[in-house]
């Protein structure tokens, strides 16, 4: 719990300044090793931080989060099939 | 031996509610951006503000560090390297200076006097790879006097991209370059009008009539009395079946080693 707890708020300190693929990787090995689903918050911090309309997405402005729910969803799903939870 | 079994049931019950939550979470963001925007995005901005001040200073530290940890052969190779790319320059240069002189020269006749571009200095603090959107943050806001659709320009008079949220202390643009971001520009000495495409990566695209002459390393502007310039042609595509060209051009400073930037007033962009 306490190692989940410092690598979620390492995660939060390192949003604003890290690579968007890094922290992606980091939002899938969070949720994976540790259950920490806290960290699709991440998402909708990033893009409330850089994202701005997509012109060829109909100014849709939430990609992050989107693939942060994503890989939430699916590692929830391959976690269930996998007997880990 | 205890076994354990599956409940598929179950699981994709709690995973069906797990979808619902996150997807309520995404619509309530969505809402809320619509109906408020900038609150989140300002509170935000407002707490990482003083992290990406930090990690620039940091950032500059560290690169002269490892200036200090390079190898003195390393050095060498470069020195003599950027001694030849000078050279080359100033030769360049001299022509310039030329032209420089012969246009205050037309000015003048044209009672058009050098027109200063005012703007605001600004630290880029935030910019790609860190956002995934092309976006870059700067560490002037609302309190610096700028707006919504003021440009930013790179030193030697280089376009980049247009702010597109001002905050208190900080503001975010986005890149021109951005796929699907239109500006409008001129091409070449004839100074053609065209509107310019994002393509991403530091690559724009304009669609020609194949009749227009344009050449690669043709200088790409925007319209106004000093000359600001967007970028470079870099390839031109034609298809002999194809009445039009597709001419791409790069804008000739790379986003990762920008740190200052100066925001000038909106001067002329495509909706």
């Amino acid at each position: 719990m306490m190692a989940r707890l410092i690598c979620s708020g390492l995660f939060f300190v390192l949003l604003p300044f890290m690579p968007w693929w890094m922290m992606l990787a980091a939002v899938a090995a969070l949720i994976f090793f540790f259950g920490a689903y806290e960290t699709m918050l991440g998402g909708i911090a990033f893009d409330f931080l850089y994202s701005v309309p997509v012109a060829w997405f109909f100014g849709f402005e939430f990609f992050y989060t989107v693939a942060c729910l994503c890989i939430g969803g699916a590692l929830y799903v391959l976690k269930e099939r996998l007997l880990l939870s | 031996m205890k076994m354990n079994y599956h409940h598929p049931k179950k699981g994709s019950r709690k995973g069906f509610v797990v979808a619902l939550l996150g997807g309520a979470v995404l619509l309530l963001f969505v809402a809320l951006s619509f109906f408020m925007p900038n609150i989140f995005s300002g509170v935000l901005h407002q707490a990482a503000a003083p992290l990406w001040n930090e990690n620039t200073r940091l950032g500059n530290a560290f690169s002269e560090l490892s200036a200090l940890l390079r190898s003195k052969r390393d050095l060498v190779l470069e020195n003599r390297e950027l001694r030849a790319a000078l050279e080359a320059q100033e030769r360049e240069l001299l022509a310039l200076e030329v032209f420089a002189s012969e246009n205050d020269e037309l000015k003048t006749l044209l009672k058009r006097g050098d027109e200063e571009i005012e703007g605001v200095l600004g630290v880029v603090i935030a910019k790609p790879p860190v956002s995934l959107y092309d976006t870059v943050v700067l560490d002037i806001g609302e309190e610096d006097g700028i707006a919504v659709g003021d440009y930013l320009i790179a030193p030697g008079n280089i376009a980049i991209g247009l702010i597109e949220e001002v905050y208190a202390e900080t503001a975010l643009a986005s890149l021109f370059s951005s796929p699907g971001e239109k500006v409008e520009v001129q091409i070449g000495p004839e100074a053609i009008t065209a509107h310019a495409e994002g393509e991403g990566n530091g690559m724009l695209r304009i669609t020609l009539p194949r009749g227009v002459e344009v050449a690669e390393g043709m200088k790409i502007t925007m319209p106004h009395i000093n000359p600001i310039i967007f970028g470079v042609v870099a390839e031109i595509q034609q298809n002999p079946s194809d009445a039009f060209q597709e001419v791409y051009f790069r804008v000739p400073v790379s986003f990762q080693t920008v740190r200052f930037v100066k925001v000038i007033p909106f001067v002329s962009r495509t909706p």
